[in-house]
């Protein structure tokens, strides 16, 4: 038992009494604030109760908001704004989210028509300084987009139903 | 309490030689520089202000986006730093600037919709790591203060201190909490059914819908998702390694297994589903003694160890 502790003198006799107790700080700090996130289910970034994915369900089916460009040609066509090169530095998630809260905060009309008119501006700003190869937009339209989950996901292009959200166009007001 | 107080000292405290920090500090700072050199954070300045949404850190320390000139000039220098830190040059300032301007560079994205989980673990490697004496092996201050080799001599190989324990140790604490807590979420939240549903199947189908901040780098995924058994086997697997990871913090065994599984866990995700945690497989160098690596490597190619006359 001397022996053991020692061992446990000598090895923590090298750090000053300030030095042990800040290194014992910081670990505490890690393992208050990890246990306080996890036991709130809160975030505290950096600190989180990291809840990705942890649902359970037997529905085979997606629905995502998304955005889709209106292009200029003469008849008019649309494409989905997922792509990071079309919409950076949003990433496809976090501009879903974040279009999800606006969507369901206050001033719907009024955010939601500022929002999509910045995807709108920075869209043409990265085409015109050749950031991305995609076409002129003359609008964005927003969707609830719907599907049945194929098993080799062969619908990916065809949503079984879209439902326009919202709609801004490069001259006009926003639509709802 | 005394016995308890020794426990906690050894397992923190333990005696090791600087190499191992030092080569993890050469590693990690190189992995995270190559990593982050192509990303831009200044695009956040051009985004509209309806879309921010403050974190809790941003709000108490009252920070805004800066312009785009300024967050170009603090993402160089924040590069500049993860580089000076790779090599150890001003090593307690480098590490220092990575982590304060890392909190906020990281950190930015993550006012604008929503928090993603993969590099939050940085910021924690960060300030351990800029309150350790990571640079004392290894490092371009150590031959300039001490014209040593970069690797050390044979007799400084031999100093031990708890110094070179103690941030290895806490980053594998951090890391502990990021998996249990991501295992214990989807117990707490689904329990026995995130296992016997079909919802690991069901993520592995949805994720080839461009759901994701990024896609699957294969269409496995979707090949996958075509044997049920095989989908409830993976969230089994995926719960026991999530909530067992921590058991590596204290049985060298676990650590031998937990670890590369949840390395290879994530490695998993990414290929068929996409979500990237590169961050995350990273900081997977701390659980690799270098040290023992490197010397293996050198006496296996046969170049000479590093002199012995500059103690």
């Amino acid at each position: 038992m001397n022996l053991r502790v020692s061992r446990h003198l000598k090895r923590t006799n090298e750090l000053s009494r300030a030095r042990y107790f800040i290194i014992n700080t910081v670990i505490g700090i890690i393992v208050a604030g990890s246990l306080f996130d996890i036991a709130t289910r809160r975030e505290h970034w950096p600190f989180s109760y990291y809840d990705l994915y942890s649902g359970a369900s037997n529905e085979y089916s997606l629905t995502l908001l998304r955005l889709y460009g209106v292009t200029e040609s003469e008849t008019p066509g649309e494409f989905p704004l997922y792509s990071f090169r079309y919409i950076q530095p949003f990433d496809n998630a976090r501009l879903r989210f974040a279009l999800d809260t606006i969507d369901a905060g206050p001033n719907r009309y009024d955010r939601l028509s500022e929002a999509l008119r910045d995807c709108l501006r920075r869209y043409e700003a990265l085409r015109v300084s050749g950031r991305h190869d995609g076409p002129p937009l003359r609008g964005i339209r927003f969707y609830r987009v719907y599907w049945r989950l194929d098993p080799w996901a062969r619908n990916l292009d065809f949503p079984d139903r879209k439902d326009l959200l919202f709609e801004i166009s490069q001259s006009g007001k926003g639509r709802s | 309490m005394e016995w308890l107080r020794m426990k906690w000292d050894r397992l923190w405290f333990e005696p090791a030689p600087p190499q191992n920090l030092g080569l993890c500090r050469v590693i990690f700072f190189g992995a995270v520089l190559l990593f982050y050199l192509p990303k831009d954070f200044s695009g956040w300045a051009t985004v509209a202000e309806v879309f921010w949404r403050p974190l809790a850190l941003f709000r108490w320390l009252h920070l805004k986006t800066f312009s785009q000139e300024h967050l170009e000039i603090m993402q160089l220098a924040w590069k500049t730093a993860l580089a000076l830190s790779c090599i150890g040059l001003l090593t307690r300032l480098s590490v220092a600037a990575s982590f304060v301007l890392g909190i906020y560079l990281l950190g930015l994205p993550h006012n604008f919709g929503k928090v993603h989980h993969a590099d939050a673990i940085l910021i924690f490697v960060f300030g351990i790591m800029a309150i350790s004496h990571c640079g004392d092996s290894c490092s371009l201050d150590r031959i300039l203060r001490n014209k040593t080799s970069f690797i050390a001599s044979r007799a400084k190989r031999t100093l031990r201190s708890a110094e070179y324990t103690w941030p290895i140790r806490t980053i594998w604490l951090a890391m502990a909490f990021v998996f249990f807590a991501a295992g214990w979420s989807k117990i707490r939240q689904s329990g026995m059914a995130w296992i016997t549903s079909d919802q690991l199947r069901i993520f592995l189908l949805q994720h080839n819908y461009y759901l994701s901040d990024s896609d699957p780098l294969t269409s496995w995924g979707l090949v996958v998702a075509q044997y049920p058994g095989i989908c409830h086997l993976l969230a089994a697997a995926t719960i026991v390694i999530e909530t067992s990871y921590p058991l590596a913090l204290f049985s060298r065994s676990a650590r031998r297994i937990v670890v590369p599984a949840a390395f290879l866990m994530l490695v998993a995700i990414r290929v068929l589903m996409g979500p990237g945690f590169e961050v995350l497989m990273i900081c997977h160098i701390f659980w690799v003694p270098w040290n023992r690596v490197f010397y293996r490597l050198i006496r296996a190619s046969k170049i000479p160890a590093p002199s012995t006359q500059q103690a």
